[in-house]
This record gives structure tokens, C-alpha cells and sequence, in this order.
């Protein structure tokens, strides 16, 4: 179907290829997931296959891509339209009209298919996207799923046999992921390859017929299911829970998904040891009766929570419950009803950014919206004047958080993980009790997850009181003690992160569907 | 009225009458100095934008656009005032002059304003607020991007350039609100530093938005030249490209008010049918086609004609009387 001989790429101004000799080929109807470390290459060998590399990004390539036999390298992304269709990150971004029947539209006009036929394609398409009620709906009022859906929806309309996706379930809950992935299984019955790059793989080992990983030095190898996946998993780091469960307990072949491991696990289950509850500290930040509304959307209603001092707290539930409008009101920076109060009856929104930062620090989730500065060193010493500490402290912070970073580097190019580090050494850097975090782990791999797991250890070690908002319940079975559910703006009663946790059924942390005991790999031993 | 049966009332007339509307309006503002005829294009603006854009984005656009027209008008009031120059008539604000040597030269500054330059930047102001709030009124009842899409393969490099630079001014807005807010977590330093650190975010953001957009709609088809031979597509390319020149130039002689109506008019006209003949020798090989989802209806024609009619009317007027007497006659 596709097949790259000896495909190099060399963005244009770099001494070392991106992309070295990459010799792979994607059968007809292959679910193939592409995986790597963040800034491996996943998005660039991606957009390879559509001609946006090199014609959007700039740069040279060599060696050929065929698809069906026919050769495309070089060729503009307009030349593998009719062959190859493309989802990007963000698909709202992508669009290009009002309703969904224009956008599925859009593709096959510039194809120059026959209106009839693309009356009926848009049918059939909408048919098996479960898209049928949404046709006259306004793209912008669908739910990240939906808009996720029509996006393929709009790539595949015009009968392309390949579709490319670029971390399609980063953004999306856990639920909406799940279904994404059982419709993308569904493409490739119909003959459809699709191949897609993401961080997230947990769910994804057990359903993909192969696994291309794109190594750190721009060579990529590809392995088929499920035979190929033990060697290249065995010795890997970057692997999802149930992987890391058999690489510890020294099963053979590795579980690729929870039935698997679960399975083994009755064979011959390992010793578990579940962790002792923190003992939480005197509560600091207390919201009473809160409610958000946006015009006349509600958004947040009646929600009630405290935080404690040594205790990391967590919020859970899919896109649009309202998570971020909690934590934006116990920064003091939303519009809402309700109080939100320090233990000495202070309201955060009382105080100027300067004054509250000394008791509560945020960080949103685009944490590089903070930094404005051209070299780490300008950002910690700007930190340091304004927070009117020692020249110094923030950078003994970050160095303490994320190891040393060269403070001659410009913010924007760290990795994600350390930009995060950065934002969160900033804003602590007033000493600030409080720390609220949106949806930290979004873009981030798995080691880079574990990185901030440890770090927000060692602050909670320190006594911070600290939220997270996410729905990454992997993440939160490591680091959260407390979880609260919530759903469409209402809060359900906070718990045991892992007891809240493990009533998500098929949502819940991998570990704790296996084991039924505990919800991390680090508590279980052979 | 059973414009008002309509689901989405934006749906009265096409996306592409609108944005003719839109442009006639456009054109007929920056035509014409008559403070009575630009008051008219800013109500019937306001008013459109009212009655048929969809409530929330309606109010948007008009609290974006409507601040942008204002801040125009004060700037032309503000800049009266300060670079002032000597003119007739009673006198509105008596303000001591200011004189500045600067070497041999004598640069004066402030000093009596008149009611009648006065008026006539508020004029010079309104030109460019009706300008303004005429294509806001176009971007907020009809989505530009629908244009887009029907933009000629000839135009296709062209019309990349305008998905990215049409998409760049909302863009630009909704980062900005995003990042100013993240902005007030980090409590900023004083000044320029905060004002780059705004600055910085919300343009890369912005860009790389833009540049998606673009991106996605290459990836799916968009700029496609069938079997045109290389030949042909650059000559109607270049040919695109004079025509575009033509225009910006024609814009900016209407708008300088300089040189007599006829020379930029002539140049639109050259231009019009310039584009035509390339995008005639482009539909030749035309690869595209269209799912007409809304058929344009009698109510589309009367609207056209209309705005084009009245653009007409308003371009004549500009004319010198005694040569539209001599046509007439």
C-alpha cells in the first residue's frame, strides 16, 4: 500500500538528518501506531507520508515513498490528497467551513468528485462516524470527540485508503479515546491503513497490528503484533503500566493489554503492597458553594472542596465537566459565586498577582503561555526580582525539579516536560503554599510523566497542597492521594485516589483492573 | 417576516452575497468623504450585523471591530490636535502652540484648533470606521473561510495567503484573551517586558494556527492544477499577480485621495479582467467542483444588485459634473 525505500529527511539548516534511511511498508487495512520520545520525530516521518514535510516545514528529502506503487516523494500534500488523508492535533484548527456536511464536503470538491457521489460518500462516511444527527450541526458547537470524528470524517470522505493521524487522543478523555480508537479499528476492517502516532499507548498495544517506534537518533524499526512487540518493549522504559507490570514480574511474552495481564496475573499473581495513606495536613484553601456559568451555560454548579497542606488532590473527569473552571476560580481569576477562602478567611481574588503568589500558585494548561523571556536564565532571574527572593532561588528550584537545564537555551525550545518544570520552579518561586495544575501530563511522554510525578513527590514532601485537574488516571494512580469525580459541573464526594479511581470500570488505572488490590506497577513485587 | 423562521438567518442570502455586500459597502465608504453617506454605511452595518449574525458572535466581532473603528476616529481627532496646521474658521480649543527647533528647522505643535479641521478629521475618521465596520459586518455574518474554499485555482497561492491572514486577526484575539489571562497568574514585571511577554505567545500561537489551517487544507486537495500545462498555470499566474499589484495600488489612490477617481478605477477594472481571463483559461482544466448546499435564490440576486447598484451611484458622484455631464450627453 505504502513504502518508503531509504527515506532520509534534513530540515533545512541542520547538520544532522531528522530522519535517517527509514525502509518500512504499510500493508492494506494496518492498524500501525507510531511511538517514540517526545521530539523523536513521530510528527515529522508523519507528515513525510502527506508531502507536508518538507513543503510546510522547509527541508530536504531523499529516497522514495510509493504509494501503490506509484511514486510520490517530493510531492505537494495537494499530489496525496486524493490517496492520503490527514488528521492534525488540534482538528478545530483544521476546519474549514460552518456545518459538518460542508467540511465532509470540503475534500471532495477539491478532488473534483461528482456532486451526486458526494452526497452519497457523505452518507456513508457519516454512517460509520456515528455522525448522521450531527450533519447540519455547527462545528464549533460539537465536543472534542465529535469534532475528532468529523476530521477523520472530512480526510476519508473522498475514498483515500490511508489515514494519518497525529496523537489523536492527546486532547480527549479517556472515554472518547476509547471509542476513537474501537472507530478507527473499524476503518481498517474496510480495507482503510491507518497509521497513527501517540504518547498515550496504554490502550492502544492490544489493538494495533504493528508498532513503528522512531528512535531518539532519526532511525525508526517497525515490528508486527504481536511477536515483534516483546523484543522492542523488553528493554524499554517508555512503556504503558501493564508492559512495566510484566517486565517486573518477568512474564513471557509481555501483556500488551489488561485482559492479557489480567489473566497471567490469575495464573500467578504477585505480592502487593499497598501504599499508606498520607496523613493530610491542616486544610489551607477551602471553596463553599461555588458556581460558574458562562452566558447561560453552566459550567460549574454548588461545588464545595478543600485543599490540604501535604496532600495532593485531584479532579477527574472527561473534557468540558469543568475542571478548569474550578481551579481558574480558586486562582482567584474567574467570575463565579460561591466563596473561595485562605484558612485565615483571605479570598485569592481579593489579593493583586503579586501578593497571591506568595500563598498560591497556578499552572494552566498551556504552561508556556508564561514564559516571555529569550534564555532560561532571563526567566529565573525575572522570577527571582519579582518574587523578591535571593538571585538564585527559582534556579535551585528548577534545579532540584528537573535536574540542570543550560540557562542560555531559549524557553520555547525545551521539551514540554521541561518547560513545565520551568513554569512550575517560576511560580513557586514566592513560596506559595498552593499549587493548582491543569492537565499537566498532556504532550508529555511516559518518562517525562514519571519525571513530574517525582517532583510533585517532593513537594508534597514540603508540605504544598496541591490539585490537579487531568484525565490521565494513570498519572493520578502514581502521584494523587485524594480524588474527586467530577461531571457536567458537579462534584461527586472526594475519596482514596485509588478507591475513586477503580469505580471508573474500564476507565480505571490499569494496574488496579488487573491486580484489584493496588494501582501502581511500584507497589506490586514477584 | 419568515426571514425570521430561519434557522440560522445568516442563511438569508449566500456566503458570497454577503461578502459582495460587504465589499460594496466597503467601497462606497472609502469613495466618498460625505459624513451624512458614511454614518449610512456604519448603521446599516451595525444593523446587519445585528439582525442576521448569530447573537454571541454578532456582539463579539462588534465589541472587536466597533473598538477598532472608535480608536481610528480618536487617533485621527488626537493627531489633529497635536500635529496641527493652521486653518480658517472659529476657533474650537484654544491650546498654546508649542514651537520645536530641531537644527534649522521650526517644528510647531498644539495651538488654536478649528471647528473645521476639526470636522474634517472626524470625517477622515469615519472614512476609515465605515470601512471597518462594513467588512466586519461581512466576516461576521459570513464565515470568510466559506469564500475561500470557492477561490479559483488560479488564486491558489494567493488564496493560501488569505486563509493565513484571515485566520490571523481572530486568532490573534482569542490568544490573546487565553494568555493575558495565564498572564495575571504570574503577577508580570512592569511595562515593555510584560508587553513582550504577551506579545510573544499570542503571535507564535497565532502563526502556528494559521499555518495548520493552511496545512490541513493542502493536505486535503486544496490548490490541486489538474492537467494545466506548466506554461499556461505560470502565465495565469502572473498574470493574477499584475492584477493583484493593480489592486493594491487602486486602493491606495482611493484611500490617499490624492489623484482624480477615474485612474484607480480604471486600474480595478483592468485588474477585474485580468483575473477573469486567467481564472477563464484556469477553468479550462478545472479539477474542482462544487456541492451547492444553498442555491443562490432571487433574494441573492436583488441584494447583488442593490449593493452594486448603489457603489455605482456613489462612484459617479465622485465623478467631476462636467464629465458625466459630457457622457450624458
Amino acid at each position: 500500500m505504502i513504502k518508503l525505500t531509504d527515506v532520509s529527511f534534513t530540515f533545512s539548516g541542520a547538520e544532522s538528518e531528522a530522519l535517517r534511511r527509514l525502509n518500512l511498508d504499510y500493508a492494506s487495512g494496518e492498524f500501525a501506531l507510531v511511538a517514540g520520545p517526545t521530539g523523536s520525530g513521530k510528527s515529522t516521518f508523519l507528515k513525510l507520508l502527506i508531502g507536508l514535510a518538507p513543503h510546510f516545514t522547509g527541508g530536504r528529502i531523499s529516497g522514495s515513498i510509493q504509494i501503490d506503487g506509484r511514486e510520490f516523494a517530493g510531492g505537494q500534500p495537494h499530489d496525496f490528497a486524493s490517496r492520503v488523508g490527514f488528521v492534525n492535533q488540534q482538528p478545530e484548527g483544521s476546519f474549514v467551513s460552518d456545518t459538518v456536511r460542508e467540511e465532509l464536503a470540503f475534500g471532495m470538491e477539491q478532488l473534483g468528485i461528482a456532486p451526486e457521489t458526494m452526497l452519497d460518500r457523505i452518507k456513508y462516511v457519516a454512517n460509520i462516524l456515528n455522525l448522521d444527527h450531527l450533519l447540519d450541526s455547527n462545528l464549533e458547537s460539537l465536543s472534542g470527540g465529535e469534532q475528532q470524528r468529523v476530521a477523520i470524517g472530512a480526510a476519508i470522505a473522498g475514498g483515500q485508503q490511508i489515514l494519518i493521524l497525529d496523537e489523536p487522543t492527546s486532547a480527549l478523555d479517556t472515554a472518547s479515546a476509547a471509542s476513537l480508537v474501537s472507530l478507527l479499528r473499524k476503518l481498517t476492517a474496510q480495507g482503510i491503513t491507518v497509521i497513527m502516532a501517540e504518547h498515550r499507548i496504554e490502550r492502544l498495544l492490544g489493538v494495533v497490528d504493528s508498532l513503528t517506534v522512531v528512535h531518539g537518533d532519526g532511525t525508526a524499526s517497525k515490528v508486527r503484533a504481536t511477536s515483534g512487540f516483546d523484543q522492542i518493549l523488553r528493554n524499554n522504559r517508555m512503556v504503558p503500566p501493564v508492559v512495566e507490570l510484566g517486565q517486573k514480574l518477568g512474564w513471557e511474552p509481555l501483556p500488551l493489554s489488561v485482559s492479557q495481564a489480567a489473566a497471567r496475573w490469575q495464573e500467578k499473581p504477585g505480592q502487593t503492597h499497598p501504599r499508606q495513606p498520607t496523613t493530610p495536613g491542616e486544610i489551607v484553601l477551602t471553596a463553599q458553594g461555588i458556581g460558574v456559568t458562562y452566558g447561560t451555560k453552566v459550567a460549574v454548579r454548588e461545588a464545595s472542596l478543600s485543599l490540604s497542606a501535604g496532600i495532593i488532590s485531584s479532579l477527574v473527569g472527561p473534557n468540558g465537566s469543568g475542571k478548569s473552571s474550578i481551579l481558574w476560580t480558586l486562582a482567584g481569576e474567574q467570575r463565579h459565586s460561591g466563596s473561595v477562602a485562605f484558612s485565615d478567611g483571605v479570598s485569592p481574588s481579593s489579593l493583586k498577582p503579586a501578593e497571591r503568589l506568595s500563598r498560591l500558585a497556578m499552572v494552566p494548561q498551556n504552561a508556556s503561555d508564561l514564559l516571555m523571556l529569550a534564555s532560561v536564565g532571563a526567566e529565573l532571574a525575572d522570577s527571582d526580582t519579582f518574587a523578591g527572593a535571593r538571585p538564585g532561588t527559582t534556579g535551585k528550584l528548577l534545579a532540584q525539579l528537573a535536574g540542570r537545564i543550560d540557562p542560555k537555551r531559549h524557553p520555547r525550545d525545551l521539551s514540554s516536560g521541561q518547560q513545565l518544570s520551568l513554569v512550575i520552579a517560576m511560580q513557586l518561586a514566592k513560596g506559595a503554599g498552593v499549587l493548582l495544575l491543569d492537565e499537566p501530563t498532556r504532550g508529555l511522554d511516559y518518562v517525562a510523566k514519571w519525571r513530574l510525578g517525582e517532583q510533585l513527590a517532593l513537594l508534597r514532601e514540603e508540605g504544598k497542597a496541591i490539585l490537579i485537574a487531568s484525565h490521565d488516571v494513570e498519572f493520578l494512580a502514581i502521584v494523587a492521594d485524594t480524588c474527586t469525580l467530577i461531571s457536567s459541573g458537579t462534584l461527586s464526594q472526594p475519596g482514596p485516589a485509588v478507591e475513586v479511581l477503580s469505580t471508573l470500570a474500564e476507565h480505571a488505572p490499569q494496574i488496579w483492573q488487573v491486580t484489584h488490590r493496588v494501582a501502581t506497577v511500584s507497589e506490586v513485587t514477584p | 417576516m419568515h426571514l425570521l423562521d430561519l434557522k440560522d438567518r445568516s442563511a438569508a442570502v449566500t456566503a458570497s452575497t454577503w461578502w459582495i455586500l460587504g465589499v460594496c459597502l466597503a467601497l462606497s465608504a472609502s469613495l466618498s468623504h460625505n459624513a451624512l453617506l458614511l454614518g449610512l454605511v456604519i448603521a446599516v452595518s451595525v444593523i446587519l450585523i445585528l439582525a442576521f449574525a448569530k447573537p454571541d458572535r454578532g456582539l463579539a466581532t462588534l465589541r472587536i471591530y466597533g473598538v477598532m473603528a472608535l480608536l481610528v476616529l480618536l487617533l485621527r481627532l488626537v493627531f489633529r490636535i497635536i500635529f496641527n496646521s493652521p486653518t480658517l474658521g472659529d476657533v474650537a480649543l484654544n491650546l498654546p502652540a508649542l514651537a520645536v527647533q530641531v537644527g534649522q528647522m521650526n517644528f510647531y505643535y498644539l495651538g488654536p484648533v478649528s471647528w473645521f479641521s476639526l470636522g474634517r478629521a472626524a470625517i477622515d475618521g469615519l472614512h476609515l470606521a465605515a470601512i471597518i465596520l462594513a467588512v466586519a459586518m461581512a466576516n461576521a455574518v459570513a464565515n470568510p473561510r466559506k469564500l475561500l474554499r470557492a477561490a479559483p485555482t488560479a488564486l491558489y497561492e494567493f488564496a493560501t495567503a488569505a486563509a493565513v491572514a484571515l485566520n490571523l486577526a481572530p486568532q490573534i484575539i482569542t490568544s490573546l484573551f487565553r494568555v493575558r489571562r495565564a498572564r495575571a497568574l504570574r503577577g508580570s514585571a512592569s511595562g515593555l517586558r510584560s508587553f513582550g511577554g504577551l506579545v510573544v505567545p499570542v503571535i507564535e500561537d497565532a502563526i502556528n494556527r494559521s499555518l495548520d489551517l493552511a496545512a490541513s487544507m493542502d493536505a486535503r486537495g486544496f490548490g490541486r492544477t489538474g492537467r494545466q500545462k506548466p506554461g499556461a498555470l505560470a502565465a495565469s499566474r502572473a498574470a493574477i499577480a499584475l492584477a493583484l499589484l493593480m489592486m493594491a495600488v487602486a486602493t491606495y489612490l482611493l484611500l490617499a485621495g490624492q489623484t482624480a477617481v477615474w485612474i484607480p478605477v480604471t486600474l480595478v477594472a483592468m485588474s477585474l479582467g485580468s483575473i477573469s481571463a486567467s481564472m477563464h483559461l484556469a477553468n479550462l482544466h478545472q479539477v474542482r467542483t462544487r456541492l451547492i448546499l444553498q442555491p443562490k435564490t432571487a433574494r441573492d440576486h436583488l441584494v447583488r444588485v442593490a449593493a452594486v447598484l448603489a457603489l455605482v451611484a456613489v462612484a459617479a458622484a465622485q465623478l467631476p459634473s462636467n464629465l458625466v455631464l459630457r457622457w450624458l450627453a
